[in-house]
């Protein structure tokens, strides 16, 4: 009968043990939860941070592309589906590549104003206005665009695959 | 006779991933088109803030047809404090990019807001994105059609 109770004492102890080191575990798993969330909250915004800077450069290095004529780094740039709205009309990477190729270098100037990335874990939209200056025989006009740009992230990086502006009305 | 058999189920498990892609892919755009016309066009003709509230994302930015932009409270107070809505879409085309869609299309939006009149003819171009299971739409610009 002792012994009996002697026994089940024991696995009682065993089970307190047990729950004991079950709940020192979770206490020891929880802290280290607790001091990793703001490493993974830190981490997760480094990692847009980088996104968010990738694509302002590249938002850069498309004008450049653009008033230099530079077809290769457009190509890179630009999505093979991506869906680009120019003056209402829909137009594709092969209608706006040869466009470009066939454009006069730097007739139109174009003057960027501040953008705002927003990361959407890998998708990223821009949003900003630029100045647009272009000379026509002695003449020049100027407007001022707003617009979208959406890219993705892919194998090899960030690439546009929607953009369109519209002229702001003053 | 075997060797046979083994090849078209070969052929058969082959071909079933892609016919199932094909198949999810479908889905998916009839899907967006289906909340581009109901959360979308549905919701502001009938003034639905709640059904606008669930398919546009808290950080939803829009670049209007008169180069205004504007956040989702200024879309929802817009849409509230219109008197009279019609909207209309056709043409809609769906991209997929994963868990990235962008859906084109041309609008017609006529209306009254603070007695004055809406008149507006346009090209759009809105990006939705897939989270947990739910489209929502991210971005959204308009050009007039020249």
């Amino acid at each position: 009968m002792v012994g009996h109770r002697q026994c089940i004492d024991t696995a009682d102890m065993r089970h307190n043990g047990s729950i004991n080191r079950r709940n020192i575990m979770k206490g020891i798993c929880s802290i280290i939860l607790l001091g990793c969330s703001p490493i993974l909250l830190l981490r997760a915004e480094q990692t847009d941070a980088a996104a968010s800077g990738a694509i302002r450069a590249l938002e850069r290095e498309w004008v450049d592309a653009q008033s230099h004529n530079d077809n290769r780094a457009l190509n890179l740039i630009l999505d093979n589906s991506v869906v680009y709205v120019e003056y209402g009309r829909l137009v594709t990477k092969a209608d706006y590549l040869l466009r470009i190729k066939h454009q006069e270098p730097s007739t139109d100037e174009i003057v960027m104003e501040p953008i705002t990335v927003r990361v959407f874990g890998s998708t990223a939209i821009v949003t900003g206005s630029y100045r647009e200056t272009q000379r026509k025989a002695g003449a020049h006009t100027v407007t001022r665009w707003r617009f979208v740009d959406t890219w993705a992230y892919k194998k090899y990086g960030w690439v546009l695959i929607a953009a369109g502006s519209t002229p702001v009305r003053d | 006779m075997w060797r046979r058999f083994l090849l078209t189920m070969l052929l058969a498990v082959l071909a079933s991933p892609g016919t199932g892609q094909d198949s999810d892919r479908r889905d998916i755009e009839s899907k967006l088109v289906a909340l581009e016309k109901v959360g979308k066009l549905q919701a502001i003709q009938l003034k639905d803030l709640k059904m606008l509230n669930e398919v546009l994302d808290e950080n939803f930015v829009l670049v209007d047809q008169d180069g205004l932009l504007l956040n989702k409270a200024q879309i929802l107070a817009y849409v509230q404090r219109a008197t009279s809505m019609q909207y209309f879409a056709s043409e809609m085309t769906v991209r997929l990019h994963g868990s990235t869609a962008i859906v084109t299309g041309v609008y017609r939006l006529n209306g009254m807001l603070a007695g004055r009149r809406i008149e507006q003819h346009g090209r759009f171009i809105d990006t939705w994105i897939e989270r947990e299971g739910k489209w929502l739409a991210i971005a959204s610009v308009s050009t007039p059609l020249t």
